[in-house]
C-alpha cells in the first residue's frame, strides 16, 4: 500500500499507461488500479500514487497535454470537485 | 531458395518473433485492452501502447496518441474518407489509386455526396505538383493519394503535394510504403495516413490503422464501447478512443509489435535491386512498369509481355520456376488505365528484405527465359 496516496484519473487508457511508464522510469512508486466506483467510469484503470509526487506528475501531464483528475483516497465522496489540476490542464 | 515475390499482397516469411508473440498471447498471457486493471490486462495494454509508440517512430510523428488501430488499411481509409467528406465537397486523388481509395470516393459520388477527379500526373503516375493549384476549387475538402503505387512501385512526394494544397487536408495511403520506404508524416505536414501491418511492416493480417491529426474533422465509422466515458451514449471526442470502438485485434497487435522490434536487415542491397530492374528492362518483349526515377522506386515492379497475358506469365513463373507472383489488376484499375495496361493488367513482383542477391538473380533469369 502506498502511504499518503491519491488517485489520479485519466481521460483514456493510453494516458494511464504513459503516466505509469513515467513513474516507473523515474523510480517513483505507482500502482495501476481499477477506477474506484465513486469516482467515474472514465476508463477501467487509474493510478494510485503518493501525494508528494503529484507536482512532478502535473508537470509531466502538462508537457503531454494530458487532462488529469485527482482524488484523495481518504475522501472518496463523489460530489467532491476535481482539483484545479483539471482546469489547468484543460 | 525464397521464391515468394508477392510481398506487397502480404509479406512472407515474417520474422519468427511474430508467430511467437501471437502464440504467447493466445496460449500463455492472454488479456484484453484496458477495461480493468489486473496484471493480465495491464500487460496486454502496455504492449498495445508500446506498439502505438513504435508505429509513431516508424511513420515519423511525435503524436503517437493519434494513431488508431483498425482491421486493415482499407477500413482506415473508409473511416477517414467517409468521416471527412461532407455533402457538396470536391476531392482530388491520383491516377495511381488502389480501390481502397477509389471505391469509397466513387460510392460517395454515386450517393450524390461529393465530386472527385484525378490530379495530373507524368507517365509513371508521379503527380505533377505544379499543376495541383489549377485543380483546386473553393469546395475542395480533401486530397487523398497513395504514397507508393502497388502496381509500379512509384512513390509520390507527399511533402510537395501538401505544399501545393496548403490547408486542404492531405490523406496518404501508406499501405505499400510504411516499413520499406521513408514515411515522415510530421515533416510532410500530412493530416491523415492509413497503414497496414501485414505488408512491409511484416506483421500479421488483420492489423492496420490510421494516423488522424485532426480527430475533430472525422466522424467515427464504428460506434460502440471504448472503456472510456462509459456513462455517455456518445462516442468520446478524444483519440484513440473515438475511433477504436470494440475490442481491438489484441492478438494481432502482439504480432505487429514483435514485427516492429524485429525488422530484418535487408539481405540484398539497393544496387542489387537496381541491377535486377536493369536486367529485366533488357528484354524487349516486356514493358516494365516502374518509377521513371529510381530514387522514387519502391520494392515492387510489374511487367507486361507483348504476347503472353499476365495470367499466362504468372502460371509459367510458378509452374516452371516455382516463383510466386501476382497477375491481374491488383485492385488498381485507375493505375492500369493510366499506365495503359487496362483491362489485361500485368504481372507483379515484390521483394522482401529476406531475399538474397542470388534469389534476385534467379528471378531476373526466369523473367528473361519466360519472356523469350
Amino acid at each position: 500500500m502506498l502511504d499518503d496516496k491519491v488517485i489520479v484519473l485519466f481521460r483514456n487508457i493510453r494516458q494511464v499507461i504513459l503516466a505509469e511508464r513515467w513513474f516507473v522510469d523515474n523510480k517513483l512508486p505507482v500502482k495501476v488500479i481499477p477506477v474506484p466506483k465513486p469516482y467515474s467510469s472514465e476508463c477501467g484503470m487509474c493510478l494510485e500514487v503518493t501525494k508528494e509526487d503529484m507536482k512532478m506528475l502535473e508537470q509531466f501531464a502538462n508537457s503531454k497535454g494530458m487532462i488529469i483528475r485527482i482524488k484523495t483516497t481518504n475522501n472518496p465522496d463523489p460530489t467532491t470537485d476535481y482539483t484545479n489540476v483539471t482546469k489547468r490542464h484543460q | 531458395m525464397n521464391l515468394y515475390f508477392d510481398n506487397c499482397a502480404t509479406s512472407f516469411p515474417k520474422p519468427s518473433a511474430v508467430a511467437e508473440a501471437i502464440s504467447k498471447h493466445l496460449n500463455e498471457t492472454g488479456g484484453t485492452y484496458g477495461r480493468s486493471a489486473y496484471p493480465r490486462i495491464l500487460n496486454s495494454t502496455r504492449l498495445v501502447e508500446q506498439c502505438r509508440d513504435l508505429l509513431a517512430e516508424k511513420m515519423g510523428t511525435k503524436e503517437a496518441g493519434k494513431i488508431i488501430f483498425s482491421a486493415n488499411a482499407t477500413t482506415a481509409l473508409n473511416l477517414m474518407i467517409h468521416g471527412i467528406c461532407k455533402k457538396g465537397g470536391h476531392v482530388l486523388t491520383s491516377a495511381m489509386e488502389h480501390n481502397a481509395i477509389a471505391r469509397p470516393l466513387e460510392h460517395l459520388r454515386q450517393m450524390g455526396m461529393i465530386e472527385w477527379e484525378l490530379l495530373d500526373s507524368s507517365p509513371d503516375g508521379t503527380i505533377l505538383t505544379d499543376r495541383i493549384a489549377g485543380k483546386l476549387r473553393p469546395n475542395t475538402i480533401l486530397v487523398a493519394v497513395c504514397h507508393m503505387s502497388n502496381v509500379n512501385g512509384m512513390a509520390q512526394s507527399p511533402g510537395a503535394i501538401k505544399q501545393a494544397i496548403g490547408e486542404i487536408p492531405l490523406l496518404i495511403d501508406a499501405s505499400q510504403s510504411l516499413g520499406s520506404h521513408p514515411v515522415e508524416v510530421d515533416r510532410w505536414g500530412a493530416d491523415f495516413l492509413a497503414f497496414t501491418g501485414h505488408k512491409s511492416l511484416m506483421g500479421p493480417t488483420g492489423t492496420g490503422g490510421a494516423f488522424i491529426r485532426y480527430p475533430e474533422m472525422v466522424e467515427p465509422l464504428i460506434y460502440g464501447g471504448t472503456g472510456s466515458g462509459s456513462d455517455s451514449l456518445s462516442m468520446p471526442s478524444f483519440v484513440p478512443d473515438r475511433f477504436e470502438a470494440g475490442t481491438p485485434n489484441i492478438t494481432g497487435i502482439h504480432g505487429l509489435n514483435a514485427a516492429l522490434q524485429n525488422i530484418p536487415a535487408p539481405q540484398h542491397t539497393r544496387d542489387d535491386f537496381a541491377a535486377l530492374l536493369q536486367e529485366v528492362k533488357q528484354n524487349k518483349n516486356y514493358v516494365v512498369r516502374c518509377a521513371a526515377d529510381f530514387d522514387q522506386q519502391g520494392k515492387l515492379f510489374s511487367v507486361v509481355h507483348n504476347s503472353l497475358s499476365s495470367s499466362e506469365l504468372a502460371q509459367r513463373f510458378y509452374e516452371d520456376y516455382g516463383i510466386e507472383c501476382r497477375a491481374g489488376l491488383h485492385c488498381a484499375p485507375l493505375a492500369h488505365r493510366h499506365l495503359g495496361s487496362f483491362p489485361g493488367g500485368d504481372c507483379r513482383f515484390s521483394l522482401s528484405p529476406y531475399h538474397m542477391p542470388e534469389e534476385l538473380n534467379f528471378l531476373a533469369k526466369a523473367i528473361h527465359d519466360v519472356g523469350r
